[in-house]
């Protein structure tokens, strides 16, 4: 809120708290609590007693003689005299209009002087009709509220010659009303000012409140409301500026909302809420449930390729982050819940395969919406005991035996005539991604790739490494050696980062350039996340990569694991994880050859 | 495509333009300040485990420049978002030039300093600003530059050589075929 206002708007302020002061009566709060002194009127002006103020202010007091008191707070120092109204700010005269003096018995100080020149805020709090005091440093005493003491004598008149201040008011429109009503389940605001008022509108977060203000309005005898509604927890109603009435909706999350302009004033129309989404597996169905504020609208949507089932609510606004959960279910694979846009919350089932679904009726009423999901083809039959329809687990193979039971030392000879380039990535100047721990990706690269080298000439294999040293080589360098000694497949290895700790896992990077490039990326992927029982992210298809480009063999770009994921970068750093990755990696290079029915002789 | 997806897909866009046209913006920005609903782009970030890029919906204003958005890709997803930065904090753009339908993204080299390095962390960030860049109307290739030189890579992986395309293989897989499908945005 503005806490100063220009010259005009202080006179024009001060007009209003007179007229309010006469007619209803009006208390001073410092900062949020009643403030313990009764203020009166005279000729137009606020005046308090001092003490409460200035120890609010933080300020020091100190009575240099019976008529004449200083008050410093900060580097200001005030010094007043009762019945005097030129008052020294720094040593400077200042006028006070009103000068201090006794008042049924107290002697009062004009407040406007002192908040100006305490460095305090003053604002008109018409929701409790009350002139609010901010800024203060100082504890406000307790006490019991005060109430005002009427000024009498209606000495209400405006002073420098603004009388046509009140005159901005005529016409004005009020609002008479502010009620909260609900419409299907929904929060309804109805603002009344009994014709057409134009507005702002903001949502914010950090607490959720929708701010709307009233443009060109007064606030008629309008209070806060006290609510009872799980989408709006409280309407909070103040005259914010002249003619601008501030509502404030507290919410229990950020919503969205749509605002109606009508003849008769203002609607706010919240949306629901969706506060959550879970998936249960009962009796051989897995049962989506998504907890809804009303009764909203939504729509089903079964999509294939891949399958999946989208449920939309509409007019809906989630109150969490969109979020993605893996879960271990037969059928589901994910559930994802985003806000797929302003008013449409969506949520979809990621599916493990094709599936019957049916909503389940009459739990809407309920606040949620709930669809029943099975197996296709087996309508109510449930599953078999948990974990048969799983999909296989990792093989706990040992550590020197490929898939068909045989370690790489056993394929002596596959490899033979093989000519093998392997690429450690980065090196010198080019350390590559740096781990928490401060491990470097190119030593780790090197390490690896020296292991698959020992790996690979087990097996018969002709192995050529762009780098045996901590050296940088270039990208096209590095290609470049497949062409100079007539290699007939590369294999880059790296280490993965991406700078946040949720990334994790393997994963290798082909160009579809040639067609068995996918082939060989996902026997070495297989082979790696087999052997490490590290996170399986998959074999990307990456046209783009410098590495790979214009490269005429098959070639992949593995990335092991994420060296600035703190554990992964522990596993890389351990020699022996080193070598089972390095095994792994010529196990898939074995298994592509083995399988492409022309040894040695790969085209 | 069957009926009853064309139907879904109208009734999504109706509701979509329906929405836009009422103004129902659930969208807010840091601190205080509303933005005015001028114009709605997409800014893409990655998921935390750096295996998607999925765009955010923001209203920015009218005559919003390509540097200006790259400048809000840099600050971040919006708080409470479930995405994650793509861009190192304190990346300085030195100029974003539209050639044609290129758009010459110069970057300060302070970015190579900072990056994480790693080709997960290198194609998010490049493919976030060309992804971004790319929904801007006009733009369809993006080239980076550091320092108003050409540069192979940002940080040993992705070829940095030529200009790229909007990349649909990073997407989130979601609301596959029906964004597709939607009339422009008013």
């Amino acid at each position: 809120m503005a806490g100063r206002c220009g010259t005009k708007l202080a006179v024009i302020f001060i007009i209003l708290v007179l007229s309010a002061c006469a007619e209803a009566g009006v208390s001073i709060y410092f900062d949020q609590e009643t403030a313990p002194v009764s203020p009166v009127l005279v000729k137009g002006q606020i005046m308090i007693p001092l003490g409460p103020l200035v120890e609010y202010a933080g300020a020091d007091l100190e009575w240099l003689n019976e008529e004449e008191v200083r008050i410093t707070r900060g580097g200001t120092v005030i010094v007043m005299r009762v019945g005097d109204p030129s008052a020294e700010v720094n040593g400077a005269p200042v006028s006070t209009n009103v000068p201090p003096q006794e008042v049924d018995k107290q002697i009062v100080f004009p407040l406007r002087f002192l908040v100006n020149n305490l460095s305090l805020s003053l604002e008109w709090d018409s929701s409790v009709s009350a002139l609010r005091l901010s800024g203060g440093t100082g504890k406000a005493k307790d006490s019991p509220k005060a109430s005002i003491e009427r000024a009498g004598n209606g000495d209400t008149g405006t002073e420098n010659g603004e009388e046509e201040a009140d005159s901005l008011f005529e016409d004005v429109p009020v609002i008479e009303s502010v009620r909260l009503d609900s419409l299907d389940g929904r929060p309804l605001l109805v603002i009344s000012s009994g014709r057409r008022v134009e507005h702002r509108e903001t949502l914010l977060a950090n607490p959720a409140r929708l701010v709307i203000d009233v443009l060109g309005v007064r606030l008629g005898e309008v209070t806060d409301l006290d609510v009872d509604d799980p989408v709006v927890s409280g309407v909070r109603v103040s005259q914010f500026e002249d003619t601008v009435v501030r509502i404030v909706l507290d919410l229990s999350a950020p919503t969205g909302y749509a605002v109606k302009e009508s003849d008769t004033g203002l609607s706010v129309h919240l949306f629901h809420q969706v506060s959550g989404v879970t998936l249960e597996r009962l009796a051989g169905r897995a049962t989506l449930s998504v907890l809804v504020s009303g009764s909203p609208r939504y729509e089903i949507n079964y999509l294939q390729s891949p399958e999946r089932l989208v449920l939309d609510v509409f007019e809906a606004s989630l109150t969490s982050a969109p979020c993605v959960s893996e879960v271990d279910d037969p059928v589901v694979k994910a559930v994802r819940v985003s806000q797929f846009a302003p008013g449409i919350a969506r949520i979809v089932l990621d599916l493990k395969q094709s599936v019957n679904y049916l909503p389940v009726p009459g739990v809407l009423s309920s606040g949620e919406i709930a669809v029943d999901l099975w197996e296709n083809g087996q309508p109510g039959i449930a599953y078999a005991a948990e974990g048969e329809n799983d999909p296989p687990l990792p093989s706990n193979v040992p550590d020197d035996i490929g898939e068909d039971g045989l370690g790489i030392e056993q394929r002596d000879g596959l490899l033979r005539g093989v000519r093998i380039v392997l690429d450690p990535g980065h090196g010198g100047v080019q350390p590559g991604a740096v781990g928490p721990a401060g491990t470097f990706e190119k030593d780790v690269n090197l390490a690896i790739a020296s292991m698959v080298e020992e790996f690979l000439k087990v097996a018969g294999a002709e192995v050529i490494l762009t780098r045996r040293d901590d050296r940088d080589v270039q990208l096209n360098e590095r290609a470049a050696v497949v062409s100079r000694v007539d290699a007939d497949l590369f294999v880059s290895i790296h280490a993965n980062a991406f700078g946040e700790r949720d990334a994790h896992g393997t994963e290798t990077l082909y160009n579809p350039v040639l067609p068995e490039n996918a082939r060989l990326a996902a026997e070495i992927q297989q082979a790696l996340v087999s052997e490490l029982g590290t996170v399986n992210r998959g074999t990307k298809v990456r046209q783009d990569l410098a590495v790979l480009r214009n490269m005429h063999v098959p070639a992949v770009l593995v990335e092991v694991a994420f060296i600035d994921h703190p554990h992964e970068e522990r596993l890389l750093r351990d020699e022996a994880f080193q070598r089972r990755a390095a095994e792994a990696i010529a196990l898939g290079i074995a298994a592509f050859i083995g399988n492409s029915g022309s040894q040695g002789g790969i085209e | 495509m069957n009926s009853r997806v064309r139907l879904t897909i109208w009734v999504v866009c109706g509701v979509l333009v329906l929405g836009f046209a009422l103004g129902l913006a659930v969208f807010e920005r840091r601190g205080e300040t509303a933005l005015s609903t001028n114009e709605m782009l997409r800014l893409y970030f990655a998921t935390p485990d750096g295996s998607y890029l999925v765009d955010e919906l923001r209203l920015v204003p009218a005559g919003i420049s390509p540097k200006e958005v790259l400048e809000l890709l840099i600050q971040g997803p919006l708080p409470g978002s479930y995405l994650v930065r793509t861009i190192p904090v304190g990346t300085r753009v030195n100029s974003v030039k539209i050639n044609d339908t290129t758009a010459v993204v110069d970057l300060d080299k302070s970015i190579l300093k900072v990056h994480s390095g790693g080709s997960t962390g290198e194609l998010m960030t490049v493919y976030s600003i060309v992804n971004t860049l790319t929904s801007f109307p006009g733009i369809e290739r993006v080239r980076i530059l550091i320092d108003g030189e050409n540069v192979e890579t940002l940080a040993g992986h992705v070829d940095l050589s030529a200009p790229l395309g909007f990349d649909k293989t990073l997407l989130f897989a979601t609301p596959d075929g029906i964004e597709d499908e939607c009339p422009p945005l008013p």
